[in-house]
């Protein structure tokens, strides 16, 4: 098991959010989930995640804007922004990278490999601590 | 040249009759005065040759002229140079509007101030001055006063046709005065035939490079069509990638879980994965049938398919399902419908479809707690259905996009929910099938309200049968069909029959018709002569009746029943001398009386009905014809319909009144009536966008708004319009200063029709809103009409109008005042097909 993160979870899919957060916390981080971009602005001040798994097609405020507004802030400078989406077109992939995700991963996923690459991502950053 | 040769033989003959001393003083008078005339042939043969010279020259130049119109003015320039002629006007045939357009003048601006200019002559009036000449030298002699035009009075004048080297007649030379000797007269007609043949090769080849660059224009702005084809293209595969992408991650992603931890999950959790992955296959395949369903719908669906629909016992039937779904989620359902049956001549299963699409929809949007209302009623014309939610609503920016089948939320990720996109494609391609007209708009309390217009439009009852083919592309049921529904969306009207002589001749029989009941339909037969339709048919003349209930040329028995308003209008179909029909028709949707703008537009469409009814049979073999014809059916019937209740339908009434005011002749008014009821088809191909764009347009965005004219006239062209009913159209959006388009006419030059049209135009415009202002009040629509008068507007016509405007300040404020439902018809319209913005 890696390091225990806060792991913020923002998708508007349910069922794949619910299971996003039941096998992160599995392995022990602890989780909390939002369903918009605005919840999502919300919780990143309450919550303090060390990483966002933030999906793109989003109501109310998407997840390209909300990595931006995350980015403008230095309070968040070191969490880590793992951007998921159903739309996998190169310009929704150069958008997200533009706004300051770390990583993009294309729908559909397999759960393992996200989670893995999570963690790997997670001690990398703490390597460079 | 024959006259002189002639003098100087006489001369040699009269030589060897004389006495020798005589003959020797003669011989010298003779010699000088052959001298004299030899050195004065020979000036002549000299001047003439400069002359052709100069032709020469001027032809040469000519051809280094691409552009049709510079060359035309040179023409004219060079036939007023070299021959001196006063008044010169060149004219050139027109595919377009079939008939001689005058391309270039000469002498006639300074003279009264008015512009020859886009004058036209038809073929017949041509064919005419050619016969009145009676002439047989080279060109045409046409006598003062021929043709009573104004242009060419006070002299007699002289016609030289233009014809290409390949034997077309392209056009004629009319100048004037010819008034000179005729031997001069004869010389110069020579000249001038040989100068039409040297510059006939350059015409030709300008009149090439015009349609070319044309074409070119035309190929650019297909290209850049296709370009934005591509990129819708490249969205809809995105958007529906994405929309299959979500259920298949929820799947797999489950799945995965299931395979590595099957052992070890509690029943519980088994269940849950397992019902999140059934649910999600569901929505999968939902997906999967939209974008298949999508695909048929533009493949087109037979009109067979159509049955008379009680539409409010469909949507009861649906609404238990409804409920169960809604309770699911914890939302209300509530329908409201009227307590009687609503009628409807539509495909069921597409009226079934458009119904779940649009619930469905209303349902996502809904949060738990929210309300999504059915609303199903009657307006005169149209039969009104209305899903509304209490969700977030839809961006204001975003209405008139999002019927767009590859639409996508532009450049922005944000979406609310899946499987938007290809629903509602779907219920606009199914409102599209039936005429009707689908629109979004946000509710004032919040949530969104999805509205659906299906024309009222009764079933065409055949009773002799069209054999039905399906492999016509066009079959002759469809075609009749949608013929009569023309009519009576054009005309306003319930109940349109197409009478026919039965196969013996002796009486009519119906064909066709709408708004009669099919015991009626069947068993008509009217004897030659006899009731109203007989007459018609006997005396080849219309008749508008005010009350057929009064009326005692109406054979009350068979009538009776048929009209619930109680005018009637019955016009002949002419063939060459003679009547093979009689359309007939009554009961107005608005319940006031037909009257004498109705008989107008009703005589200007009886020509068209029989051509594409002679034309038809032939059409037969040629599928693209006909499919151009049926878009074209379509186009002008959706148009007619819906604009019935807005402002259009008084302005046209108005415009009419004003023409007549300016004494326009019952044809002219005719041509006005068929132009006033489709000149703006074309809007239809403008994308919504561009003509709901509140900021001010960019310059290729104004052409492609300004296309809409001659778009317009290819659509109606199947219709076979009449030359004038293309000349108005094609000239409606013509300014008085010349700063307006196609052409950049200048006052006079452009059709009064047209200047009516433009008038009428602009004032249906301001007294309805626009995205981007609220409707303009009466008041304030005439003092801009006011100021526009020598900028936009021809002073003439303007007061004409404003007159009769001003008379109906009563009418006009009434329907300003009053319901929604005229407001509601005079929204642009988001459909770039079928449906037209109201001016």
């Amino acid at each position: 098991m890696a390091l225990p993160a806060r792991i913020l979870i923002v998708d508007d899919e349910k069922p794949i959010a619910n299971l996003l957060a039941q096998t992160f916390e599995q392995d022990g981080h602890v989780v909390a989930s939002a369903g918009d971009g605005i919840d999502c602005m919300n919780k990143m001040a309450s919550f303090r995640p060390d990483v966002v798994v933030m999906d793109i097609m989003m109501p109310k405020l998407d997840g390209v804007e909300a990595t931006k507004l995350i980015r403008r802030n230095q309070t968040y400078a070191g969490t880590l922004i793992i951007a998921l989406s159903a739309r996998a077109d190169d310009k929704t992939r150069q958008r997200m990278q533009e706004a300051g995700a770390d990583a993009f991963v294309r729908k559909p996923f397999s759960i393992a490999r996200l989670v893995a690459r999570v963690e790997e991502m997670l001690a990398v950053r703490s390597g460079l601590r | 040249m024959y006259s002189l040769l002639g003098i100087s033989e006489s001369l040699v003959a009269a030589t060897s009759a004389q006495t020798a001393p005589l003959v020797l003083a003669g011989v010298g008078v003779v010699g000088f005065a052959l001298g004299v005339l030899l050195w004065l042939q020979r000036r002549r043969r000299m001047a003439q040759a400069r002359v052709m010279e100069r032709i020469l020259d001027g032809a040469a130049r000519l051809t280094a002229t691409r552009r049709l119109p510079e060359m035309c003015d040179s023409i004219v320039g060079m036939v007023g140079e070299i021959f001196g002629f006063e008044r010169v006007v060149l004219y050139l045939w027109s595919d377009a509007l079939e008939v001689f357009e005058a391309r270039s003048s000469l002498g006639f601006e300074a003279a009264d101030g008015t512009q020859v200019r886009e004058r036209t002559v038809s073929r017949k009036d041509y064919d005419a001055l050619l016969l009145a000449g009676g002439d047989h030298g080279p060109g045409q002699l046409v006598p003062e006063g021929v043709d009573g035009d104004d242009l060419w009075s006070g002299s007699a004048s002289l016609i030289e046709e233009l014809v290409s080297p390949d034997g077309e007649p392209r056009g004629y030379v009319r100048v004037a005065p010819v008034a000179r000797g005729l031997g001069d007269a004869a010389d110069d007609r020579h000249l001038l035939t040989y100068m039409l043949q040297q510059v006939a090769a350059a015409v030709d080849a300008a009149e090439v490079y015009e349609r070319l660059a044309n074409r070119n224009a035309d190929l650019s702005l297909a290209s850049e069509k296709l370009a934005s084809l591509a990129d819708m293209k490249a969205n809809f595969v995105a958007n529906v990638s994405h929309e299959l992408r979500t259920p298949l991650t929820s799947i797999s992603a489950y799945t995965e879980l299931l395979q590595q931890n099957l052992t070890v999950l509690p029943p519980e959790s088994l269940d849950e994965f397992l019902a999140v992955i059934h649910t999600e296959s569901l929505k999968l395949t939902d997906v999967i049938n939209d974008i298949l369903e999508l695909s048929r719908m533009e493949n087109g669906r037979p009109v067979s398919a159509r049955a008379e629909t009680d539409l409010e016992q469909l949507v009861r039937r649906l609404e238990d399902g409804w409920k169960g779904r809604a309770a699911d989620s914890e939302q209300n359902i509530e329908v409201v419908t009227p307590d009687h049956a609503i009628n409807l001549h539509v495909d069921p299963v597409l009226i079934q479809q458009l119904l779940t699409h649009l619930v469905a929809n209303a349902l996502k949007f809904t949060p738990e707690g929210g309300r999504v209302s059915i609303h199903l009623s009657e307006t005169g014309t149209a039969v009104r259905l209305a899903v509304e939610d209490t969700g977030i609503g839809i961006p204001e920016d975003e209405l008139g996009a999002i019927f767009e089948k590859f639409y996508q939320v532009d450049g922005s990720a944000t979406r609310e929910h899946n499987g938007q996109g290809v629903g509602l494609a779907i219920c606009h391609e199914i409102v599209t099938h039936h005429d009707g007209r689908i629109w979004a708009e946000n509710r004032e309390g919040g949530g969104a309200r999805f509205q659906v217009l299906l024309p009222r439009r009764p079933a065409v009852v055949q009773p002799s049968g069209d054999p039905q083919s399906v492999l016509a592309p066009f079959e002759p049921g469809e075609f009749h069909q949608r013929m009569l529904h023309w009519i009576s969306g054009s005309l306003g009207v319930q109940t349109v029959s197409l009478l026919q002589p039965d196969e013996h001749g002796e009486s009519l029989e119906i064909r066709a018709s709408i708004g009669l009941p099919e015991s009626v339909a069947q068993g008509v037969r009217v004897r030659f002569g006899s009731g109203i339709a007989g007459r018609v048919w006997a005396t080849g003349e219309t008749l508008l009746i005010a009350d057929v209930t009064r009326d005692r040329r109406v054979d009350r028995e068979v009538s009776e029943p048929r009209y619930s308003t109680p005018s009637l209008l019955c016009v002949p179909l002419h063939v060459g001398g003679d009547v093979h029909g009689v359309l007939s028709v009554n009961n107005r949707i608005d319940g006031r009386p037909l009257d004498a703008d109705d008989r107008l537009l009703l005589e200007a469409l009886a020509p068209r009905v029989t051509e594409l009814m002679t034309q038809y049979a032939s059409w037969q073999a040629d599928g693209r014809v006909l499919s151009e014809l049926r878009e074209s059916l379509r186009a002008t019937t959706s148009v007619g319909h819906l604009r019935q209740e807005s402002f259009v339908e008084i302005c046209r009434e108005i415009c009419l009144a004003a023409a007549r005011r300016l004494e326009l002749s019952t044809t002219e008014l005719g041509q006005l009536a068929f132009a006033l009821r489709y000149y703006d088809v074309g809007m239809g191909c403008v994308p919504p966008q561009l003509l709901d764009k509140p900021e001010p347009l960019a310059h290729h965005e104004q052409l492609f708004v300004q296309r809409h004219v001659e778009a317009g006239l290819s659509i109606l062209e199947p219709l076979r319009p009449s030359a004038r009913a293309r000349q108005i159209i094609l000239h409606h959006h013509e300014n008085w200063d010349g700063t307006g388009y196609p052409r950049g006419l200048t006052g006079d030059a452009i059709p009064a029709e047209a200047r009516l049209l433009r008038l009428t135009d602009t004032f249906a415009a301001l007294l309805s809103p626009r995205p981007w202002r609220s409707a303009f009040g009466l008041e304030e629509a005439l003092t801009e009409i006011r100021q526009g008068v020598g900028r936009s507007f021809c002073p003439r016509t303007t007061s004409a109008f404003l007159a009769e405007a001003e008379s109906r300040r009563y009418r006009i404020i009434e329907m300003q005042t009053r319901g929604a439902d005229a407001r509601d018809l005079a929204r642009p319209a988001l459909d770039r097909r079928g449906m037209v913005t109201p001016v």
